[in-house]
């Protein structure tokens, strides 16, 4: 039996804005409602697939890059199509990014009832920075974004 | 008759309008870390073939001088996040060796484990999610995923046993930290470890049935005779113990690594090559092991291979899936003996003696011979470090295997040949990351 909420954060802490998912997800952690489900990815996104298939809704929090956005804007992505305006930052080419294994959980019939993206346009990336500071500006209210919606869930 | 054949080729190669061309691969796609392959075409003639690892250098040779030989295996496991476990047993082994420091039998079968778990996930990254599209005619595994589902599906469950193993016995999945010199910081109890059995047995039939479909797959036919090198040990299919051997009847321990082969370097490359002082390019990795080792497979892997009539010795590069295949099967094999017969080891770890010495320690990546060497002053600390993995090795053979098949498929149009160039540096999972770690240091 499938699960309900889980809130996943993506990133490193030590690579710039790559922190953003986990930053978020520890601040997000004392304010969520009882019974949500947090997780940490910091390298395989391919793990993901087990934790779609365990929940019906997913939230994930990642730093993005997207076409058109400067650092700190905020997006919120929950279909599949406007995954395509999005590039992930990634690392390796021997490890799927965020948008390749959404893509793969698509073809592969595991993708959640609902996915949910929440990201925000990084700027730096590099290991050892910290948050640039138009994120850091706004990541405030990017947190009570997350918060607002996950308590229209439960 | 070779002449006329060479003839043909040069004619189709006019004809294809190969006469003079360049093959340009900027970004290498499906190998891990950042490379890039050029090969210059004149008047029918391979010139020039450059596998570029232009992946920065990343001076872990020089990090680690000055640390406590304790640090070496975890500040080493960072050079690889698909590997660390090869770094960290190469690692270990050198500084055991250099302290004269002799675990029991109960923590290498352990620590075999763990190296179980290593091969089972890289093998399986490698085979499912980058290899096999080249011999099913798609771009990448999400395109093959539409197509054949079943097959990515099982072979990220394989993946996910292998990543279980090294969750439970290193803490952590990626750069695990329960290793140690001397042993490991904590036992795992056996009804853990038992608890993965299920998941295991599951994860070798899938590697079974695996091996019945690649078998029947199309491969180019290809035949080299490679120089190969691989560590052979009388008891166990090589892993993290025995002897340095070929092919060739070389013998050797790992302390005389260094009298046998050289590192040079190439001025479009951030990793050094390798060769053999006496002799030239090797190959190192599942083809070598197995040329060398096939007798020492599981009886369940070599009547897998048998079922397919893989061959006793293979030589084609193109084939090394299916014996990358044979290999997670024995992995998983070997991974469920060595579970079954844990009876739990008291105490986790033996203490060393510190002196002043030096170490050697070779073990099987899942690509090959990872060499780590270490100079150790009489307080622990390192004062030389070296390390050459795999990929490094390969890399020259892998220029030449290049050349040698660009020569022998000009006929093709550039898109294609550029195809199976790339499926070709494939054939050898280079870890790109891994190759880049070196630094030369001029002291003035």
């Amino acid at each position: 039996m499938k699960h309900k909420i889980a809130v996943v954060g993506i990133g490193h802490p030590d690579r710039g804005d790559d922190a953003l998912g986990f930053l978020t997800l520890e601040k997000l952690k004392p304010h969520l409602p009882e019974g949500i489900a947090t997780f940490s990815l910091l390298g395989d996104m391919v793990s993901i697939l087990d934790i779609f298939e365990k929940f019906n809704t997913v939230i994930l929090i990642d730093a993005i890059l997207a076409k058109e956005g400067k650092p700190g804007d905020i997006f919120r992505f929950s279909e599949n199509a406007s995954f395509d305006s999005i590039t992930i930052p990634t690392t390796s080419t021997h490890t799927f990014d965020l948008a390749q294994t959404i893509a793969l959980a698509n073809n592969l019939k595991v993708l959640p009832s609902q996915l949910i993206i929440y990201g925000m346009q990084g700027e730096q990336f590099q290991p050892g920075a910290p948050l640039s500071f138009a994120i850091q500006q706004n990541h405030s209210l990017f947190i009570q974004k997350i918060l607002d919606e996950i308590k229209t869930m439960t | 008759m070779k002449k006329k054949q060479n003839d043909k080729i040069k004619k189709l190669a006019v004809k294809a309008g190969l006469k003079t061309q360049t093959i340009k691969v900027d970004y290498l796609a499906r190998v891990e870390g950042e490379g890039a392959l050029y090969i210059e075409i004149k008047n029918n003639q391979v010139k020039d073939v450059k596998l570029k690892i232009f992946e920065p250098p990343r001076f872990f040779e020089a990090l680690l001088r000055g640390r406590s030989f304790f640090e070496a295996p975890d500040i080493t496991s960072r050079i690889c996040g698909i590997c660390p476990i090869a770094y960290q047993m190469s690692a270990l082994y050198a500084i055991e060796d250099a302290l004269n420091l002799n675990v029991s039998e109960p923590i290498h079968a352990l620590r075999r484990l763990l190296y179980c778990g290593e091969w089972i996930e890289s093998h399986s990254l490698h085979v499912y999610m980058l290899h096999v599209p080249d011999f099913l005619g798609f771009d990448d595994a999400i395109s093959m995923s539409a197509r054949y589902p079943e097959i990515i599906k099982e072979g990220l469950f394989i993946k996910k046993c292998g990543n279980a193993i090294i969750r439970l016995l290193g803490g952590r999945e990626i750069h695990p930290i329960n290793i140690k010199v001397g042993g490991f910081y904590k036992i795992p109890e056996k009804a853990k470890l038992l608890s993965l059995k299920e998941e295991l047995l599951l994860a070798r039939e899938k590697a079974y049935r695996a091996i019945e479909w690649l078998g029947k797959l199309d491969y180019p036919d290809v035949t080299i005779n490679y120089d190969t090198i691989a560590l052979s040990h009388p008891n166990e299919y090589p892993m993290a113990r025995g002897q340095l051997t070929s092919n060739f009847g070389l013998t050797i321990s790992a302390k005389e690594y260094s009298q046998h082969f050289t590192e040079f370097q190439v001025p479009y490359s951030n990793a050094l090559h390798s060769k053999l002082m006496q002799r030239d390019n090797y190959l190192v990795g599942p083809l070598a092991r197995y040329n060398l080792n096939r007798n020492k497979l599981s009886k369940l892997t070599l009547e897998a291979a048998a079922a397919i009539n893989f061959e006793i010795s293979c030589h084609n590069p193109f084939r090394s899936i299916i014996v990358r295949s044979l290999e997670i099967l024995y992995a998983l094999d070997e991974a469920i003996r060595i579970l079954e017969n844990f009876q739990g080891i008291e105490p986790p770890c033996i203490e060393p003696n510190v002196k002043a010495s030096m170490g050697y320690g070779i073990t099987e990546a899942p690509r090959g011979i990872l060499y780590h060497r270490y100079k150790i002053d009489e307080a622990g600390i390192l004062l030389e470090a070296q390390i050459i993995p795999p990929t490094s090795q390969n890399q020259y053979t892998i220029e030449k295997d290049l050349k040698n098949l660009v020569s022998e498929n000009l006929h093709l149009d550039k898109n294609s040949l550029t195809k199976r160039c790339e499926q070709m540096i494939r054939n050898y999972d280079p870890c790109i990351s891994c190759s880049a770690h070196f630094l030369k240091v001029h002291f003035l």
